[in-house]
């Protein structure tokens, strides 16, 4: 089975070796071609993918902000001209940094990197629930339990009905491990329990008695999950 | 891939032949496309280059030089993608309109040889091919 991918880069010439290095390689499905990060945000928003191949400095937003904004964690490969952006690419847990130009034997080692897609799947299938430290203890919380989490610096809040559990973590280290069918990262200090929604005015949505600020680069996303009838 | 006639066409040597050839399995019709796009390219956005020092864009010039540096490499010409990223550190320094001004003006003579040996292969490899 091929992965199913996206490519986003401003410059043609990339682009097209790039799309031609995927199809020789019989493991890519190139989906789609985006030559900005805004073009490509609206697509990824309703569209899973495997992989997201991504340049990093384009006009407008930088693919960093692609990642910031996504709701789930495809499997990333950076392509830029730059290598200043090697830590960075590691705190975004990227599976591979390209250096353009590229030669087809460097861009198969980073195929070799990619996670199967099974073991992806089987992942996914294991996220009903969490086990978060806490007071030195492993904590069980069904995923139906979290009504939201909210950041506080270092730390982070999960809130439940009937507690609020305090773990050391960050919402971006989050995102990428709790179950994205579920949960939705709606401003940089709070992911939300998509079932868990009662009410939405503007740029705010409520969950039990609380408020919850939609941030503006989040907003589509959130949009595209809920279900208007 | 092109087929090969009784001669066998050699890349000028300031090109990365071998990186080239492999990149784009042997297929000197595609090597061709890429030098006509990238040498497009690279003179439009360089013809850009004063008029943004001159009216002090430097931080538009830094992210246009920064768009089209990997075409040098994409051409197989390394060296000329070290020199643009040798350019964009400069940019990213700041530095004056007049500074910058002399900067472009330093580099000027080899983004023009740069082009021209783009051109001049992109006609040798269409020469080659029409035989």
């Amino acid at each position: 089975m091929k992965f199913t991918a996206v490519i986003v880069e401003d410059l043609s010439v990339a682009a097209d070796v790039l799309h031609k290095y995927c199809i020789k390689s019989g493991k890519i499905n190139v989906v789609q071609l985006f030559k900005s990060t805004e073009e490509a945000i609206p697509f990824l928003s309703e569209n899973a993918v495997d992989v997201l191949f991504l340049d990093i400095e384009m006009p407008g937003a930088n693919g960093f902000s692609l990642l910031d904004q996504m709701q789930y964690q495809p499997q990333v490969i950076l392509t830029t001209s730059k290598t200043e952006y090697a830590f960075d690419a590691f705190e975004y847990s990227v599976v591979d940094f390209l250096r353009k130009p590229f030669s087809y034997q460097r861009f198969t080692q980073s195929l070799d990197k990619l996670k199967p897609l099974n073991e992806k799947k089987e992942e996914v299938e294991e996220m009903s629930h969490v086990f978060i430290k806490s007071d030195g203890k492993l904590i069980r919380l069904n995923n139906d339990d979290i009504l939201y989490i909210e950041s506080m610096g270092d730390y982070v809040k999960f809130i439940t009905n009937d507690k609020k559990i305090i773990s050391h973590n960050t919402i971006k280290a989050l995102t990428e491990k709790i179950n994205p069918d579920v949960f939705c990262k709606v401003h940089r200090s709070y992911i939300i329990n998509m079932n868990k929604i009662s009410d939405i005015r503007d740029n705010t949505l409520y969950i039990a008695n609380a408020k919850i600020p939609v941030s503006k680069a989040n907003r589509s996303t959130v949009m595209s999950r809920i279900k208007i009838v | 891939m092109q087929a090969i006639s009784d001669t066998v066409f050699q890349l000028s040597s300031q090109f990365d032949g071998m990186f080239l050839l492999e990149m784009h399995d042997n297929d000197l019709a595609a090597i061709s496309d890429i030098f006509i796009t990238s040498h497009q390219q690279l003179s439009e956005e360089s013809s850009k280059y004063f008029w943004l020092a001159e009216n002090g864009e430097i931080a538009e010039l830094k992210r246009r030089v920064h768009l089209v540096k990997p075409l040098w490499g994409y051409c197989g010409l390394s060296e000329f993608q070290d020199k643009f990223q040798q350019m964009e550190n400069f940019f990213s320094t700041n530095p004056t309109i007049s500074d910058a001004i002399i900067r472009l003006e330093e580099e000027k003579p080899f983004i023009r040889e740069g082009l021209e040996l783009i051109r001049m292969e992109a006609i040798k490899i269409q020469e080659y091919l029409k035989q």
